[in-house]
C-alpha cells in the first residue's frame, strides 16, 4: 500500500470526525510515515509498521468520543471495556447494526432514549457512523492478519526472537478467537452481547444483523420495518409490534414468535422449526424452512398465510386467514383451521397418508395443501 | 498485558519526562518510549491530544526537509504532572514492597 492510498483508506473510515479533527490526525499519519522513510525505510514499509486502518479509525473515533455523553468517562471496574452509546431517540430514524459473532438482544427500557451496550476486547474492532439521523454501529473480529502487521519489515527488528514472539501472539489470539466464537454457544458470556435498548415506541427504522449469535426482540413496538439477519442461531421475539413488517432470517436454527403483532411477516430458516403463537399479521405471512417443523397456534392473518417446509409436519391450531398455503413433504399436516369448510375452496394433496381435508369448491377462501408420504388431518372449528 | 487506563497514565508520565529532555516530535517520541515500555503511533495519538487538552504540552509547527513537523514542548502544568505521578507512585511502590517481602515462588 502506498502512503496516498493508507492516508485516503483512514480518512475515508474517519467520515464521522469533524473536519479539524480529521486534518489533525491525517497529518499525525503521515508525519509518522515520513519519518520513518527519513529514517531509511521503504515507503512500504513505512506504511506497514503502521497500524490497520479499521483499527486506527476505530481507537481514533472512540478516543474522540464521537457524539458520546461526557459520563463515558466514569467507568466502573465492572466496565473497563463496557461501551455506551445514548441518544435521544427522536434523532434516530434508521439503527443500523451489524456484528459478527455477537448476541444481539433488543428490549425497551424506560426513556425516549436508543441505548447500545457492549463490550470491547482485543479482539473486537467497532466502528460507529452517524449521519444525518441513520446511526450504524459495525463490528468486525479483528483480522488474523493484523499480527503480522506487527512486526516490522525491513528493519534490523526482524530478528528470530520477534518473528516467534509474533507467531505466538498470532496463535495465542487465535486460540483465543476460537473460544470467542465457542463460547456464544455455551453460555451468557456478556462480552459476545450488543445490548439494544429503546423506548416503548421506536419510530425508526431498525436493522440488526449478526452470525453465529442469537437475536432476542422483547417487549418493544416498531412502526417502521424491522429486520434481523443471522446464522446458525434462533431469532426470538416476544410481545412485540412491527407496524412495519418484520423480516427475519437465519439458519440451521429455529425462529419463534410469541405474542406478535405485524403488518407482515417475512421469516425464513432452514434446520429448524418456526414456531408462531398468539401472532397477527395485517397482511401476509410467510414462513419457510427446510427440515423442521412449523407450528401456527391461536393466529391471525390478514393476506396469504404461507407455510413452506420439508420433511417435518406443519401444524395449525386456530388460525385464521382468508389464503392458506401449506407445502411439505414426508410428513402429517394436522390442526384446524377456524371457520368452515364452505367458507374456502380447498385443494389438498398426499400420497400415502389419509387426506381427511379433501377437495372442494365454493368458498371465497383459498386453503391449499400439499405434502406426501404423510396424512392431511387439518380441520374446521367455528370460532 | 497491562491494565488499559493504567498505561495510558503510564505513557503519559513517560512522554511528559522525554519532554523535560527537549522539545521533540512524535516518531522520536516513540521511539524513545518504545525503550520503556510498548507502545505504537495509535496508543500514542490520544495521549499527547489528552496531553494537549489538559495544557500539559504545547504543540508547534517547524519546517523540516521540506515539510512540516510538529514538535512538542512540556509546560509547567506537565512538570507539575510528573511530580503528580511520581508521590502517587510512591505510595504504590510502599504497597509493592510489603507484598514484595518475604514472598516465596508459590
Amino acid at each position: 500500500m502506498t502512503r496516498e492510498q493508507f492516508l485516503n483508506e483512514l480518512k475515508a473510515a474517519l467520515t464521522a470526525m469533524e473536519e479539524k479533527e480529521k486534518e489533525a490526525v491525517l497529518s499525525y499519519y503521515a508525519e509518522m510515515i515520513d519519518d520513518r522513510i527519513e529514517a531509511g525505510m521503504s515507503e512500504e514499509a513505512a506504511v506497514m509498521a503502521m497500524e490497520p486502518v479499521p483499527e486506527i479509525a476505530a481507537r481514533v473515533l472512540e478516543e474522540a468520543g464521537i457524539g458520546e455523553q461526557p459520563a463515558q468517562e466514569q467507568k466502573t471496574a465492572s466496565d473497563e471495556n463496557g461501551k455506551v452509546i445514548t441518544r435521544s431517540a427522536a434523532d434516530v430514524r434508521e439503527l443500523i447494526v451489524r456484528a459478527e459473532c455477537k448476541k444481539i438482544t433488543i428490549v425497551s427500557g424506560d426513556t425516549e432514549e436508543v441505548t447500545l451496550r457492549y463490550n470491547i476486547s482485543s479482539n473486537d474492532i467497532f466502528q460507529l457512523h452517524e449521519n444525518d439521523g441513520v446511526i450504524s454501529l459495525e463490528h468486525k473480529i479483528r483480522p488474523i492478519t493484523s499480527f503480522m502487521n506487527e512486526q516490522k519489515a525491513g528493519t534490523e527488528d526482524m530478528t528470530l526472537d520477534s518473528i516467534l514472539s509474533s507467531a505466538a501472539k498470532f496463535l495465542g489470539n487465535l486460540g483465543e478467537r476460537i473460544v470467542q466464537v465457542g463460547s456464544n454457544f455455551l453460555s451468557d458470556n456478556p462480552d459476545n452481547e450488543i445490548e439494544i435498548t429503546l423506548p416503548e415506541t421506536f419510530t425508526g427504522r431498525l436493522h440488526a444483523g449478526t452470525s453465529n449469535a442469537r437475536i432476542s426482540v422483547e417487549d418493544v413496538n416498531f412502526s417502521q420495518p424491522l429486520v434481523l439477519t443471522t446464522s446458525n442461531s434462533r431469532i426470538t421475539l416476544d410481545e412485540v409490534k412491527c407496524l412495519g413488517g418484520l423480516t427475519a432470517t437465519t439458519s440451521n436454527a429455529r425462529i419463534t414468535l410469541n405474542d406478535v403483532h405485524a403488518a407482515s411477516l417475512h421469516l425464513n430458516t432452514s434446520n429448524g422449526a418456526v414456531t408462531l403463537e398468539d401472532v397477527i399479521a395485517v397482511a401476509e405471512i410467510e414462513a419457510a424452512t427446510r427440515n423442521g417443523a412449523i407450528d401456527v397456534n391461536d393466529t391471525e392473518c390478514g393476506g396469504t398465510l404461507r407455510l413452506n417446509t420439508s420433511n417435518s409436519h406443519v401444524e395449525l391450531e386456530d388460525v385464521a386467514a382468508p389464503s392458506i398455503s401449506i407445502r411439505t413433504s414426508n410428513a402429517s399436516v394436522s390442526g384446524t383451521v377456524r371457520g368452515t369448510r364452505e367458507e374456502y375452496t380447498i385443494t389438498s394433496t398426499t400420497s400415502n397418508g389419509a387426506n381427511r381435508l379433501g377437495s372442494s369448491i365454493g368458498g371465497e377462501k383459498t386453503l391449499n395443501v400439499i405434502t406426501s408420504n404423510g396424512s392431511i388431518t387439518l380441520g374446521f372449528e367455528e370460532e | 498485558m497491562l491494565d488499559a487506563q493504567l498505561k495510558r497514565g503510564l505513557i503519559e508520565a513517560c512522554i511528559l519526562k522525554l519532554l523535560t529532555k527537549g522539545d521533540s516530535y512524535g516518531y522520536q517520541l516513540v521511539r524513545e518510549a518504545e525503550e520503556v515500555l510498548s507502545i505504537s503511533e495509535s496508543t500514542l495519538y490520544p495521549v499527547l491530544r489528552r496531553l494537549e487538552t489538559a495544557g500539559a504540552l504545547t504543540v508547534y509547527s517547524m519546517e523540516h526537509n521540506g515539510r512540516l513537523r510538529k514538535y512538542y514542548a512540556v509546560t509547567d502544568v506537565g512538570r507539575k504532572k510528573i511530580n503528580e505521578f511520581l508521590t502517587e507512585w510512591e505510595d504504590v511502590m510502599k504497597v509493592y514492597d510489603f507484598i514484595r517481602r518475604d514472598q516465596h515462588d508459590a
